[in-house]
Formats: structure tokens, sequence, C-alpha cells
């Protein structure tokens, strides 16, 4: 496993800052939504029980319905596990020098990538939404000059402060570089 | 020629999918644990979810294996009885 200091690439004097992840409301959700597929098969038997009493203890039914609930079970676990080793790894790092910013889409796909502080242009929150609101999280997006899209740091936690702290080490890391905008 | 030969499909079928399905799941267990081994912070939060998920998933094979293996599989999985059962739920298409 990496170390929290870890950085790819870190150069001397190179200080990580904070590691941003989607805020947990964000894990929350996705948990939620596999509970719910979690109680869906004790659901449906309890349902067929009712209409029709003792067509589970039929020898042929039975151990058929038990494989495919076990089957269920297992792919829901395995689904559930790359999720969250999905959106765990999405993780941006702030550090005084650069943005940094680690994506895994799926099992077989990881881009890591990197912006100099003293190359970005704009910085923007969008937190739009009523969840968003209560629990304090959004979008920062990050533009640089050129034709580079900029990025976007997607669902983090407390967003305006990320966003003035991007500011300001922008500007400390623009006088460091002797560059104008 | 063929006479002799038994093409009966028995329930056992769905034992051996489900085989697959623990293989597969093994398999993609497996993977993921590499990722969040590889690229995953040293963190207790990364460890606890790692450790509670390899207990219920050892757990959860380890009871599905024994359930089913107490199991009957030998039976003819077009036996008519069962699809009686399964046409009684709508209680309109009987089969005798």
């Amino acid at each position: 496993m990496i170390n929290l200091n870890a950085v790819p690439n870190k150069r001397q004097n190179e200080l990580v800052l904070a590691h941003l992840w989607p805020h947990p409301i964000v894990f929350i959700g996705i948990l939620l939504s596999y509970l719910i597929l979690f109680v869906i098969p004790p659901v449906i038997y309890a349902f067929i029980n009712f209409v029709t009493p003792g067509v589970f203890d039929n020898l042929v039914i039975m151990p058929v319905l038990l494989a495919l609930m076990f089957a269920y079970y297992l792919l829901i676990m395995v689904f559930m596990l790359t999720v969250w080793m999905d959106n765990y790894l999405d993780v941006d790092t702030l550090t005084n020098e650069r943005l940094i910013l680690r994506t895994q889409k799926g099992l077989f796909n990881r881009t890591v990538s990197d912006i100099e502080l003293y190359r970005i242009q704009n910085v923007s929150v969008n937190q739009k939404g009523l969840l968003k609101t209560i629990f304090n999280y959004g979008d920062v997006k990050v533009e640089t000059a050129g034709e580079d899209p900029g990025f976007v740091l997607v669902s983090i936690n407390n967003p305006i402060k990320i966003s003035r702290l991007i500011q300001r080490l922008d500007e400390t890391a623009k006088n460091s570089h002797n560059t104008t905008e | 020629m063929f006479s002799q030969l038994d093409f009966s499909l028995t329930i056992g079928v769905f034992y051996w999918l489900y085989l697959i399905v623990v293989a597969i799941f093994i398999l993609y267990t497996l993977i993921n644990y590499y990722h969040l081994i590889r690229f995953g912070f040293f963190s207790s939060l990364n460890i606890v979810v790692m450790v509670v998920y390899a207990v219920v998933a050892v757990w959860l094979v380890w009871f599905s294996l024994t359930t089913l293996a107490t199991l009957d599989w030998s039976r003819s999985l077009f036996d008519a009885s069962w699809l009686a059962g399964l046409t009684d739920i709508f209680g309109s298409i009987k089969v005798k």
C-alpha cells in the first residue's frame, strides 16, 4: 500500500497538503443502494411463500433457488467491492506545487495526471442540490491556459474552502515562478 | 444404438453454474484486492474494508458450499411436479 505522503514523481521540498476523496455521503449512497439489492431475495421469498405456501419445499425448486440466491449474493458482493475500489482509488492530491489526479475506471483502466499550480487560470465551484448544500460537498473545476480542458474534482468535501486553498497556493506558486497571467 | 445413452438433464447444472460463479467471484475479488493493495493508501479505512469483506466473503462461500453440498442434485430438471408448483403461483395454468 502507498504511504499517505507518497505522490508520483515526488520532488524535493514538495509537501502533501490534502488528499481529496468524494464526500462520505457518496459512498453511503452507493452502500444503501446495494443494501436494497440484498433485501430483494427475502422479499420475493416471502411474497411467493405467502401466495403459494409450501412451494419451496419442492425438492427441485428449493436447491435451484438456493444456488441462484447464493450466486446473486456473491455477485452483489464483488460488485460492491469493485465500486468501492473504483471510488476509493479516485483520489486527488494537492501539494504545494501540483494538483495530482489519480483516476480508476473499472478494473483495468487507471490514469494519473498532474497540473502545475502556477498554470492554473481559473477555479470555480459547483454546489447544486439539496444534499450537496446540506452536507457541504460539490465539484471544483480547475482550468488552465491553452487547450487543456482542466480538471474537475468531483463531489469533494468543503469545495469552497478547497477552491480558496488552491487559489492561494496558485498565487504563491505564480510568485515563486515569476510568471504572469 | 443411442438407446442406452441418458440425455436427461439434472438440476446439478445449477450447482455447476454456481461453482463457476464462485470461481468468478474469487478471481474478481483477488483483482480488486491487488488494486487496493498496490494503489490504495495505507489507511485504517482501507484495511477495515478489506478485512470485513474477506471475513464476509469467506463465510458466505463456506456457508453456501456446505449448504448446497447437502442437497440432492440428481433430480431431473424436467420433472413436471415442480412446474406444477410454479404455475400454481399464478393460479391459472395447471400442469398434470
